[in-house]
């Protein structure tokens, strides 16, 4: 299908951490005031919005948390533009993008913004009813025993069984992307941490460590994107969103995606194929191939998930991307192919609905050159982003240098 | 939920080709490819109710 081709103008991010005393409406607001600026634009120019729906409405700040992007959009200045809220757990900041994306590739609006804030609940996530009938993530929890770390450590242990990912690897993501996440001013945690002091963090869910597991965070992000044609008007170094994709799962996964209970894996169909069908997909728009991405960022939510989603994205024999991480190949900073140069999530926590916009910030940064102390070794021409979420979705992105 | 008592769990293949999850009855000598048999069992209890749930229980 012909469409039009779609730039990033600028980005923003309200720093990752614990901020009990600023809404989440107030740490969007922050982020986006950054990303006009970076834009140097007028609020009014901005024509569509798209946000990310504030995921812990149950418990904190109310209902208005599903219409996020009303609130944020009163507080910035009500100019009586479309706002579309998006709700997709962990992917949401990239759905998110891929929207605002629609309506400018369309042609039906030329200045859009995504934007997303959370602010998590501590700990681990727990169940939002009491309702042991229909309530399958209720039922997940309470009569499995099956958290979200639960659930990676058996696919993990699985892993280690079938591909020999050892002790050690699971320790030396957590090693490397520290390194990245030490120069990152929006991370949470900005220090390295060495393989003895991961090893010898607390056994959460056997066999991933406390410092094998991201930290549940508040955060912000905005991005702003114009038509190409327009993007030069905004900036000199205009992002192109080649492509953006978003995935479900294919019948016959062998994974149980979180809040289900049970699969029906069939012979053939590989883990994760939400993740799978999205990239393939991205693939496929763009014309690109595993071998043209110079950077990645990825839902490191724990050491597992570095592993399983580097086999996505670039499409992986059983072992390979371990034997890449030992060889240094992913090294944030000087790899051959440097994965999370943010620090990921392991450095920021988990802002659950805006990580895809603190991973297409971190790209954006990359490509222009900007990333200061994280700026990555080796010439970024071509950069992948990819969240994945709950219930089985995944968004994934391909950006490079439209200048 | 405190003390935090350590509990295991399973992904479990049936002959019918479905894979459940659930909680496995005991903490010791598990492994990857071991057969159990499907139990009922105390999940937890209240003043007024024993909740039970199914679970799995290794054939050694």
């Amino acid at each position: 299908m012909k469409h039009r081709q779609v730039a990033i103008v600028g980005v923003g991010l309200h720093p990752w951490g614990v901020f009990p005393d600023k809404s989440m409406a107030e740490l969007a607001v922050e982020a986006i005031v950054k990303a006009i600026k970076d834009a140097k634009m007028d609020w009014r120019q901005i024509e569509f919005i798209a946000a990310s729906s504030y995921m812990w409405v149950a418990d904190r700040e109310g209902l208005m948390g599903i219409l996020s992007g009303h609130s944020i959009e009163r507080l910035m200045g009500e100019t009586g533009i479309p706002v579309f809220n998006l709700g997709q757990a962990c992917a949401t900041g990239t759905v998110v993008l891929n929207a605002a994306y629609l309506a400018v590739a369309s042609g039906e609006y030329d200045v859009a913004l995504a934007v997303g804030a959370d602010k998590s609940a501590g700990g681990f996530f727990r169940p939002q009813s009491r309702d042991g009938k229909f309530d399958q993530d209720y039922m997940r929890y309470v009569m499995t025993g099956y958290t979200n770390p639960a659930y990676w450590a058996i696919e993990c242990r699985r892993r280690m069984q079938d591909t020999g990912t050892t002790e050690d690897d699971l320790a030396m993501v957590k090693v490397l992307s520290s390194k990245a996440g030490a120069r990152n001013p929006y991370a949470r945690y900005q220090r390295e941490f060495t393989k003895e002091e991961v090893l010898n963090s607390a056994m959460v869910c056997d066999p991933l460590h406390l410092f094998e597991i991201c930290a549940t965070s508040d955060g912000a992000g905005a991005i702003i994107i114009t038509s190409l044609d327009k993007a030069k008007r905004y900036t000199d170094k205009p992002v192109l969103i080649e492509g953006i994709a978003t995935g479900s799962c294919s019948f016959g996964d062998p994974t149980i995606p979180l809040t289900r209970l049970s699969a029906f894996p069939r012979t053939g169909v590989l883990p994760l194929t939400e993740s799978r069908n999205a990239i393939a997909a991205l693939y496929k728009k763009t014309n690109r191939r595993p071998e043209d991405i110079d950077i990645i960022e990825l839902p490191d939510n724990s050491s597992w998930h570095y592993f399983a989603y580097l086999d996505c994205e670039l499409n992986l024999e059983p072992g390979e991307a371990e034997r890449m991480l030992r060889r240094g190949d992913l090294d944030p900073i000087d790899g051959k192919l440097p994965v999370i140069p943010s620090g990921g999530l392991g450095a920021a926590g988990e802002a659950t609905v805006c990580h895809g916009m603190y991973q297409v910030f971190s790209c954006t940064k990359q490509l222009r050159g900007e990333a200061g102390e994280m700026q990555v070794k080796k010439d970024v021409k071509v950069a992948l982003a990819q969240t994945y979420g709950y219930a089985g979705n995944n968004g994934a992105c391909i950006l490079s240098k439209a200048w | 939920m405190e003390p935090f008592e350590p509990y295991a769990i399973g992904m479990v293949d049936f002959p019918e080709g479905l894979r459940i999850y659930g909680i496995i009855n005991r903490m010791e000598n598990l492994r990857i490819g071991m057969e159990v048999e499907t139990t009922v069992d105390k999940l937890y209890e209240d003043e007024e109710n024993e909740y039970i749930t199914w679970m799995w229980k290794p054939i050694d």
